[in-house]
């Protein structure tokens, strides 16, 4: 009866500008990228122990694209995880990895050169009974892309580890700052009257304390974690949203197709979620995607002062933490290589942020 | 009376990243020394590019001139599109300058009014302070501001619109300007302040002997002002000529439509001619006459006077649709800083009328009158602060919410802004379905989908659009939507607020045939508000004349237009603009 036409919905001609957008679009394939490494975790890296934490202090401090070979001892404890927990939380080693230099057999017994400090040169002989020992006759390979921190564990892993955390934290924290935001904002502009007056002042009110002071109370409070992150970061950054919500609602309300589905007889839960909320995700989408490069920052900032996930978890945050005092050596990189992701992602995150701003621009 | 701009050729046209637009396509004119042409056009006709492309005002980078603009001054003969940047400065302000559409937004709000006058002249004359002072005071009592030492001292938001573009008028003026070009400079103020503006630029243009580019919609204003009319039509200049000629004899087919689809004043027809029912349009863009005409001695097209009394008598035999009585409505403005009163403001001052089924009231007023704060009170969108609305013989006011809810569906509202009136991430069909389902209206989802492709063929769209967005429509067929979507619930009584205002004059016949043509089929009451006393008067059946929020005068519309009874109905009438002939 009717040939479906193809209409351009105002959401379509928004993506086909932001399409167009270089920077934009540059930011957004690399969140997409940094999505798809943290939804993938465990399972792509080389290192899929939990927190990725195998510890080897005999090649601590590798540089990067450094190639050993490992001999691998059977420990005596086995676990066995099932598919999922071992994406969601990784799985323990059941090996014991011993880095070798060169490995000899000479009959029931294996002679390895053993590195004692990698760094150093530092070898030792160690003959061991490979059957009863449960030892690899033969050596295997790795290389370490990113090299290893000072604990022996490799830096590759823990940064995808770690951008899971981030992009958690960037997540619940943002979705904790929109539903608070969305729900206060709209009483606020669509009500007014006393119920804007209370929401605004509640606003100046948290607007005034000086954000990371509140978060330290938070975090302290209630003790570390992640979790008070997550509390910390939703409850102060609901503010912008709820400002702009507001101030949003406020002009829509006036709008004349508001006033016209009031003569239509509608009821105002289907004016206020039908009509007007909708017209508002535009710009609530362009401060979600900046409050997520801020809580991205605010996490970094606590973690780096020892506040957030606590160690072993790796986050960027702690992993610069960790090595801060390299940055000076030549094992700057440690320190460098967390802070540019940080850095690269947030401003993907403020890129995507602006090119969606532009690309929505209300005729 | 020398060759003043001399344009050839000229072509506008804007690039984004899509594709090229040309607004202005290869227009020639000139203009003498002390003359005025008027560019007539409709929106989107290149009216106001054209003045920007002669002001070099438009961005470079998105856009490109091309022609000659030749501009003589002193026997000296410049190209305006061969200068730079600077060059061209030396003659903004000084030999051209310019008023806009809308004085709300042209002066700076922070800065006094007489300070923004003698900047200029400061700027161009390297005048004084003092001495520009006394010149500004001078340039306001020229332009008939009152108390103009006062007003030297004021902020642009102390003066009404019409003192603004005073103000405007004498700041375009005080260069002594060898061009003023006037952008739609009266669009934006009520008839009876146009009336005196228009009389003032005719003075002013006369007496500094300026040429002048008068620049608008409205055909019918320029009729004494300008010695010259260019009509534009999609960029291009369609006929040109004096006035007198176009007037009397317009040779192309819009210019003629453009003349007829103004309400006639002395008679009425059966349906307003549209530009279509004289032009018709190839898809290449090329014009070809219909040749039709449309004469006042036509009986067939004219309503005949005997039967309209005829039907009024039957309408008020019968017993009052809706009745109103001593509705009152003030606003309270709060006074600025601490300790003020606030004040308030009397916007609708014991009013009382009645309705009669199938009639249309219309109600006319200048801006701030009062009009459209009564058409809210009336379909209960503002509750008054006191009075009775009373419609079928209920009393709106004293019902529940549950019962208002159910009123609505008899009595629709039709706003202006047909851009604000629709939702714009809604596809229209489901803005026109959708009170169908909240009210139940048909038993199936179906049934609304057919009812609503019924409705938007009705209202001349295409059962195709049930798809598209609102962006995708022009203004006057976003108006039929917003029509459609009024009439989804099926009412009896409509109120159009404005319902034609933001329209241009050829989409405005449209409209308007469209509710006379519905209003026939269903029988509808309407109340008409609007400020245009020419569509008023055309369009209904009973004028109220609302003033200062009082109805001032009611009564038969010819009655009321040939023969008013109070000063304000007068005045009204006098200051609307005449074409001097059809």
């Amino acid at each position: 009866m009717l040939k479906p036409r193809e209409a351009i919905s105002p959401g379509k001609i928004a993506w086909k500008r932001f399409r167009r957008d270089k920077w934009g679009m540059g930011g957004l394939i690399f969140i997409m990228l940094c999505l798809v490494i943290s939804l993938l975790g465990y399972s792509i890296t080389p290192d899929p122990t939990p927190n990725a934490d195998r510890q080897c202090l005999e090649i601590s401090l590798a540089k990067p694209f450094t190639r050993l070979e490992f001999i691998k001892q059977e420990k005596t404890s086995k676990t066995s995880t099932g598919f999922l927990k071992k994406i969601i939380s990784g799985a323990p080693s059941d090996f014991i990895y011993i880095p070798v230099k060169s490995i000899q057999l000479k009959g029931d017994s294996l002679i390895a050169e053993q590195y004692i400090n990698y760094r150093k040169g530092i070898v030792d002989e160690q003959s061991y009974l490979y059957q009863q020992e449960k030892i690899s006759t033969s050596s295997m390979s790795r290389t370490f892309i990113l090299g290893t921190d000072r604990f022996g564990r490799d830096v590759l892993s823990r940064m995808m580890i770690g951008t899971r955390i981030t992009m958690m934290v960037g997540f619940i924290a943002m979705g904790i700052s929109l539903l608070l935001g969305l729900l206060l904002g709209a009483l606020a502009g669509y009500f007014r009257g006393w119920v804007d007056t209370t929401i605004s002042w509640l606003m100046n009110v948290i607007w005034s304390i000086p954000t990371l002071l509140l978060v330290l109370t938070i975090t302290i409070s209630m003790g570390k974690g992640l979790l008070p992150v997550f509390v910390a970061v939703g409850l102060t950054m609901w503010v912008d949203v709820a400002r702009i919500v507001r101030g949003e609602i406020f002009s829509i309300r006036e709008k004349d197709f508001v006033t016209a589905g009031k003569a239509l007889g509608f009821r105002s839960p289907r004016i206020i979620f039908k009509h007007i909320v909708p017209n508002v995700m535009a710009s609530v989408l362009v401060i979600a995607s900046s409050n997520f490069a801020a809580a991205i920052l605010i996490e970094s900032g606590l973690s780096f002062l020892g506040l957030g996930a606590q160690p072993p978890t790796p986050t960027w945050g702690n992993m610069i933490e960790t090595h801060r005092n390299f940055i000076i050596t030549e094992h700057a990189h440690l320190a460098l290589i967390p802070g540019f992701a940080i850095m690269f992602l947030v401003l993907a995150f403020t890129m995507v942020s602006n090119g969606l701003k532009n690309a929505m621009d209300k005729r | 009376m020398g060759l003043l701009l001399d344009i050839q050729h000229l072509s506008t046209s804007f690039k984004n990243e899509e594709r090229e637009f040309v607004a202005v396509d290869d227009i020639s004119f000139s203009l003498n020394q002390g003359e005025t042409i008027a560019i007539v056009g409709e929106s989107g006709s290149g009216k106001s590019v054209t003045s920007l492309s002669i002001m070099r005002l438009l961005n470079e980078k998105s856009s490109r001139i091309s022609g000659n603009i030749l501009f003589s001054r002193n026997g000296h003969t410049t190209d305006l599109l061969k200068l730079p940047e600077r060059g061209i400065r030396r003659f903004r302000g000084k030999e051209i300058s310019m008023i806009f559409q809308e004085p709300m937004t042209s002066l700076n709000p922070v800065l006094k009014c007489g300070e923004q006058v003698s900047e200029s002249l400061r700027l161009h004359l390297g005048m004084s302070r003092q001495k520009a002072k006394e010149k500004t005071i001078a340039l306001f009592e020229k332009v008939k501001l009152p108390r103009p030492e006062h007003i030297y001292h004021s902020y642009p938001h102390q003066l009404s619109g019409g003192q603004k573009q005073r103000i405007m008028i004498a700041m375009a003026i005080s260069c002594n300007p060898s061009l003023l070009i006037a952008d739609e400079p009266t669009t934006a103020l009520d008839v009876t302040v146009q009336k005196n503006i228009l009389e003032l630029l005719k003075e002013i243009q006369e007496e500094y002997k300026m040429s002048m580019i008068f620049i608008t919609h409205d055909l019918g204003i320029v009729s004494e002002l300008a010695h010259q009319v260019a009509i534009m039509y999609k960029g291009k200049i369609v006929e040109a000529g004096k006035v007198k000629d176009i007037f009397s004899a317009p040779q192309h087919p819009y210019t003629k439509g453009l003349l007829a689809c103004k309400p006639n004043l002395e008679v009425r027809w059966k349906s307003l001619p549209t530009i279509h029912d004289f032009m018709k349009e190839d898809e290449k863009g090329g014009f070809s006459s219909t040749g039709r005409s449309f004469s006042i001695q036509d009986k067939s097209l004219i309503e005949d006077t005997t039967e309209r009394e005829k039907r009024l008598e039957d309408l008020y035999k019968k017993e009052p649709l809706l009745t109103i009585k001593n509705i009152h409505k003030t606003f309270s403005i709060r006074g600025r800083g601490w300790g003020l009163s606030s004040t308030k403001i009397h916007a609708v001052d014991d009013v009382s009328f009645s309705v009669y089924p199938g009639e249309t009231l219309g109600l006319v007023g200048e801006s701030g009158c009062g009009k459209s704060t009564l058409g809210k009170i009336i379909l209960r969108l503002l509750e008054p602060n006191s009075g009775e609305i009373e419609y079928g013989g209920r009393n709106l006011r004293n019902l529940g919410t549950k019962d208002m809810r159910l009123m609505r569906k008899k009595m629709q509202v039709i706003f202006q802004d047909p851009y604000s009136s629709l939702n714009p991430i809604k596809r229209i069909g489901e803005a026109i379905s959708e009170p169908m389902m909240v009210h139940k209206i048909y038993p199936s989802k179906n049934a609304c989908k057919n009812a609503t492709i019924e409705l938007l063929e009705k209202v001349g769209l295409k059962p195709e659009h049930y798809h598209c967005y609102p962006h995708e429509f022009s203004g006057g067929q976003r108006q039929r939507i917003v029509i459609a979507r009024a009439l989804s619930v099926q009412p009896e009584f409509i109120v159009c607020d404005e319902c034609v205002s933001a329209l241009d004059v050829s989409v405005q016949a449209q409209i308007i045939n469209l509710l006379q043509e519905l209003k026939k089929q269903h029988g509808f009451s309407y109340i008409f508000i609007s400020h245009d006393l020419g569509v008023v008067k055309y369009f209904s059946d009973r004028i109220a004349v609302m003033h200062q929020g009082k109805i001032v005068e009611i009564g038969e519309a010819d009655q009321v237009y040939h023969s008013p009874a109070s000063e304000y109905t007068r005045l009204l009438i006098d200051a609307i603009p005449k074409l001097v002939a059809v």
